[in-house]
């Protein structure tokens, strides 16, 4: 880790609109501004220090919904990220499996696992098949993604050594959606998915009308513009109903990654609220559990429709 | 006419001005502290949450203007009914002032603390329950309008109205109106309200509405915060359709004022209001709920409207500035705005069928994207029909006189007659069936104007109001030296009397109207 703390920079173009608190789920939770990134951009205006909000940069949950629907266009994740550098001369940086081999992917689709979908080797080995993709042997560079999100420095080295390891790909799909952010910015020419929008294109026939289909919030709020019509499309094409919000954001039920806490499941119960589906079809692996312990109706993953 | 002969040589309501010099805005200044300390503790003692952190308070530093500035002592967050009557009881025995806040879109410093306790309303923030056969719902107050519209969709429900802004609190829009496109049919938000649960400034929790406590509940309603807090609200709903809206455009405001009033007295649309590019594109929107009173607008009214659809307008407009080639950057700006603006008001993700299905996202996303900014100047008219164009003709002069770039907002409000609530209020007290109001807003970008500039132009739109006898809808905070001016010495004095009686320490919302 590299020892140049990045500057909080870019609050001052928010107009205190609190837009952005319409999408948040720390919002939803707390009702608390300043545990929000309208309360950070707004007491940074007044002249706070990253100090001062440490426990709200800590509590935000990095699913892009507010940068998704700011009329002033604040880059709200980098600033967050940016505020957790700021505040990380505490923190240990993570133990990373450093990866020491390149492997010839020779221009195939590399899907990025992560610990959620890895645990599941069934589901995982499907979902490689139907992609037609490699999987890496480790989550060098999710974990990446995971460590910058978490306001913790990559050194030069340790980015060009995870990007290296991957040449030859010719696309990624992630299946935890806040890499798609970091991979989009490494790997610029090469197209970079969620693993909805990878598997929709087989999977979709198997969308009905009384379906809840859970988007994974981080890939949809990441490029929202986009994929906000490719979504509609597909949900009219299904007749299924989607859970993004009326703000056409999309919101998480908890964290990336890590076990489900009390708020997960009061948020996901909210998702469901009033819905009442015949079957919830999840994208993101890591919410799989969660709404299987939540909705009294069968949960899938979007590829076991295959 | 000279405002200030008419006035008395001081001001009850600025007492720190001098009393020779006629006011015109009225700075407060920050309150002492006195009592602080021990209201702090008596409430820390009950369990009641205050922070005292300076990044909490810094939050709270400005409201949607962002031209003034004041830094409450302490900050709660609202929680319970219970926890604010707990407030106000403390806060009267130490005459600490309380601010009260939800979604703080003022621009006069209505919702800034100047020292004393700043109550964020926002902690309440859930809906309580929806009554389908009824037809309405109980919320807590402090509830932005578009998470209740959120919870409603899931009903298959909606508002009735709601100001354009979708980040306006529930609570704080009771007490000043709110304002919808559809107001010229349904009224103003306040007028939705069944009834209302209150704290208030003495901190006793009363339930109110027309048949019980109306006394206090005409008060509270379009009150300014004054008469107490409101903490839940149950207001009447209608079952959710997505709308057709359909554009006109005038080079003429008076014909697009004329129009608009014509439809507003036939009923002819379920929303309809005027939205400009400064004086040069008139916009004249109508919408509707159902295909049937858009066809009956088309067969009936179309023809008796004096603007013109896009292509002929812009026909028109080409030739206009085809013969003044000197005026070419006039004509790039509006063809920009329009450009921008179009697809803002027919986003992909928002229609079906053609249809605008969330009306409340499309409308404030707009406000925000072309009309928000860190600095925001909104002084509006409102009038009865009769005086409304000639305000608006006089109020698009000052505009034109300070500023090269601005937006008119013009809509009509069912009115009710005869309420006590619309005294001392927005509604002006010579409207009868409807009122009309404006607002001049500035389009202020990155440009900076200096806050006496800004406040001239505030005065000459208001001065405006005075001579003519209107009201407005921001008259509170820096703008409440005009309210004997707009009201009279008698109204106001009968109000400050109620008020005294109510809040004996006077600390609601001080600054606000007394």
């Amino acid at each position: 880790m590299d020892q140049d703390i990045p500057a909080v920079t870019g609050f001052g173009n928010c107009t205190g609109c609190a837009v952005c608190l319409l999408t948040c789920p720390v919002w939803r939770r707390t009702h608390d501004v300043l545990m929000t990134n309208c309360g950070r951009t707004r007491s940074l205006q007044a002249g706070a220090v990253p100090e001062d909000l440490e426990a709200s940069a800590e509590a935000c949950l990095f699913c892009g919904a507010c940068a998704a629907v700011c009329p002033s266009g604040v880059d709200t994740l980098s600033l967050t990220a940016a505020l957790r550098a700021a505040l990380s001369s505490k923190r240990k940086a993570a133990e990373r499996r450093r990866c020491e081999t390149s492997f010839a992917y020779a221009g195939r689709t590399v899907l990025l696992p992560g610990p959620d979908l890895r645990a599941d080797a069934l589901l995982l080995e499907k979902l490689a098949l139907l992609l037609g993709a490699a999987v890496p042997p480790g989550d060098e560079l999710p974990d990446l993604a995971a460590d910058l999100d978490a306001g913790l420095r990559a050194a030069p080295e340790e980015l060009r050594a995870a990007t290296a390891a991957a040449d030859g790909a010719s696309a990624f799909v992630a299946a935890e959606g806040f890499a798609l952010r970091h991979l989009r910015k490494w790997f610029p020419a090469l197209p970079s998915k969620g693993l909805g929008e990878a598997l929709l294109g087989s999977c979709r026939g198997g969308l009905r009308h009384g379906d809840l289909y859970v988007v994974d919030a981080r890939a949809f709020n990441s490029d929202r513009g986009r994929l906000v019509r490719f979504y509609d499309a597909m949900r009219q094409e299904t007749g299924c109903t989607l859970s993004i919000s009326l703000q056409r954001a999309a919101i998480p039920a908890g964290p990336a990654r890590g076990t489900p806490s009390a708020d997960s499941k009061a948020q996901a119960r909210w998702v469901l609220d009033h819905f009442r589906p015949r079957r919830i079809v999840v994208e993101a692996p890591s919410e799989l559990g969660l709404y299987r312990m939540v909705a009294g109706v069968p949960v899938l993953h979007l590829g076991e429709l295959a | 006419m000279n405002p200030s002969a008419a006035e008395p040589a001081a001001d009850p309501m600025a007492a720190e001005s001098l009393p020779e010099l006629p006011r015109q805005q009225t700075n407060p200044s920050r309150w002492n502290g006195a009592g602080w300390a021990a209201f702090a503790t008596r409430l820390r003692s009950s369990g009641i949450e205050i922070s005292e952190k300076r990044p909490a308070l810094a939050v709270y530093a400005t409201d949607s203007g962002g031209l003034a500035c004041g830094m409450p002592h302490g900050v709660a967050l609202a929680r319970s009914t219970e926890q604010i009557s707990e407030i106000m009881k403390a806060a009267q025995k130490y005459r600490v002032p309380v601010t009260v806040k939800g979604g703080g879109l003022t621009t006069e410093g209505e919702t800034v603390a100047y020292g004393g306790l700043l109550l964020d309303m926002r902690g309440m923030s859930e809906v309580l329950s929806v009554n389908k056969a009824a037809l309405t719902v109980r919320t807590q107050a402090g509830i932005y309008w578009h998470s209740l519209a959120e919870a409603l969709r899931r009903e298959g429900l909606d508002y009735l109205s709601a100001p354009l802004n979708m980040t306006s609190s529930v609570g704080g829009t009771l007490q000043v109106g709110g304002i919808d496109v559809n107001s010229p049919r349904l009224g103003c938000s306040a007028d939705q309200a069944v009834s209302l649960k209150v704290v208030t400034p003495t901190g006793e929790i009363k339930e109110c509405s027309e048949t019980e406590n109306p006394e206090l509940f005409e008060r509270v309603l379009l009150g300014y915060g004054q008469f107490g807090i409101v903490t839940e609200a149950v207001m009447r709903v209608r079952p959710f359709t997505p709308i057709t809206m359909r554009y006109f455009y005038y080079s003429s405001i008076v014909e697009a004022m004329e129009d608009l009033k014509m439809l507003v007295r036939g009923d002819a649309a379920d929303y309809c209001g005027i939205l400009t590019i400064m004086d040069k594109a008139v916009n004249l929107l109508v919408a509707f709920d159902s295909d049937g009173r858009e066809e009956n607008f088309l067969r009936t009214w179309r023809k008796k409207l004096r603007g013109h659809g896009e292509a002929g307008f812009a026909l028109r407009m080409a030739v206009h500035y085809a013969l003044r080639p000197w005026k070419f950057q006039e004509a790039l700006y509006l063809l920009s705005r329009k450009n921008a603006m179009q697809p803002e008001f027919f986003p992909y993700h928002h229609m079906e069928k053609g249809k605008i299905v969330d009306r409340t996202v499309v409308f404030s996303n707009a406000v925000w994207k072309f009309w928000g900014g860190k600095k925001m100047v909104i002084p509006d008219l409102a009038t009865s029909e009769e005086k409304f164009v000639e305000a608006i003709v006089r109020g698009n002069e000052v505009c034109r006189k300070y500023f090269k770039h601005y937006t008119l907002y013009c809509v009509a409000i069912k009115l009710r007659d005869g309420l006590p609530r619309y005294e001392l209020s927005c509604i002006p007290p010579d409207a009868r069936g409807y009122a009309y109001g404006c607002e001049f807003e500035p389009m202020l970008g990155d440009r900076e104007y200096s806050r006496d500039y800004l406040q001239s132009f505030k005065n000459e739109i208001y001065d405006i109001g005075a001579d003519m006898k209107t009201s407005y809808y921001r008259f509170g905070g820096g703008m409440k030296g005009y309210i004997r001016r707009a009201f009279g010495n008698e109204l106001v004095d009968r109000h400050l009397a109620l008020k005294r009686e109510a809040d004996p320490a006077m600390v609601l919302n001080p600054d606000v109207i007394f």
